[in-house]
């Protein structure tokens, strides 16, 4: 097997430059963004399922509520459940949702080249949909959590900037 | 009115055909991944109307959501209560099932341009609804939910069925 190197010092350097720019560029592109937007849901996927069951056991005030949740009935349009059923299976439901999320942006940023117009349009909604996440979160839940949210709403904006600018 | 193809034998024919384009409409991915996005749109009417999720019709209600209101729950060292929980979950499922409604709608004009991902990503979605219909039958209790969310299941499963075969 015969190796090309180059003679040219300055060649090498310019090689290297390419390659760090070629490495920058994909990591600003909208695909790399969409890419990292769907890890960081998926890591607000586990951080919401490390909280699971979302009470703790240890509280004597808590286990007392938590069994009031589970014994007073909800009544909806004639149906009965109670707040614990609610509780509980929403926050499998939140899980199961945000995991749905991160896959389709995975599966979305291999669409970027084909229609940038559209998947901007999507990465825009999934931005404003979770920007009421990040509302509802820094409002109702934790800090990290909210962090996390809102930066995942300003890559997919970028992507979003980035994609339309193609266009 | 007289209509310009008439004066040919075979046009009836044609007509008829292409009148029966309407009906392949409908049962085109398009059209079934939008009715999908309206179904997803039903199903967030649906459960924003329970909205703020509680029946203060008896006392013990109001009595548990006071003291849930009350009780502090302590996450990695931040303060909530399970009250917060509870109520922002219920607003955060019905964003993210608007959120999951918009994206449907948007990437169904995709469906021709890239028929396998989109045919995967109905399959995610389908998924999702099954995993939705088993938690709104086991803990919600609510049962046009139950049928929404299958209907979604099945119909999103035909969907990318019919789109992984095309490629």
């Amino acid at each position: 097997m015969t190796k090309i190197i180059s003679d040219n010092p300055s060649s090498l350097t310019a090689e290297n430059k390419s390659n760090n720019k070629g490495l920058r560029g994909f990591f600003t592109s909208p695909v790399a963004l969409i890419r990292v937007s769907s890890i960081l849901v998926f890591f607000e996927t586990v951080g919401h399922l490390t909280g699971y069951p979302w009470t703790s056991s240890h509280v004597l005030q808590e286990t007392k509520l938590v069994n009031s949740m589970k014994t007073v009935d909800f009544l909806f349009f004639g149906e009965r459940s109670s707040y614990w059923n609610l509780y509980f299976g929403w926050g499998l439901f939140i899980a199961v949702l945000l995991l749905t999320l991160a896959i389709i942006l995975w599966f979305l940023s291999n669409l970027a080249h084909f229609a940038p117009k559209q998947i901007a349009a999507v990465t825009g909604i999934i931005s404003t949909g979770l920007l009421a996440c990040t509302y509802l979160s820094f409002r109702f839940f934790y800090l990290p959590s909210s962090l996390l949210l809102s930066v995942t709403c300003l890559a997919l904006l970028t992507a979003t900037v980035q994609l339309l600018r193609k266009t | 009115m007289v209509n310009e193809n008439s004066g040919s034998p075979s046009s009836p024919v044609s007509e008829n055909k292409s009148n029966n384009g309407g009906s392949g409409f409908f049962a085109s991915p398009v059209a079934l991944i939008r009715l999908c996005s309206i179904l997803f749109v039903v199903l967030t009417i649906g459960h924003l109307s329970a909205y703020p999720w509680t029946s203060n019709n008896t006392v013990k209600n109001t009595q548990l959501v006071g003291t849930m209101k009350s009780v502090d729950l302590v996450f990695f060292g931040q303060h909530t209560s399970l009250w917060d929980l509870y109520f922002g979950w219920g607003l955060w499922v019905a964003a993210l099932l608007l959120t999951l409604a918009i994206i449907l709608w948007v990437l169904s004009d995709l469906a021709r341009v890239s028929p396998k991902r989109i045919g995967a990503i109905s399959g995610i979605i389908s998924t999702t609804g099954l995993i939705g219909t088993y938690f709104s039958f086991r803990f919600f209790h609510i049962f046009p939910s139950v049928i929404t969310l299958l209907v979604i299941a099945i119909i999103l499963l035909t969907t990318a069925v019919r789109l992984m075969r095309r490629t």
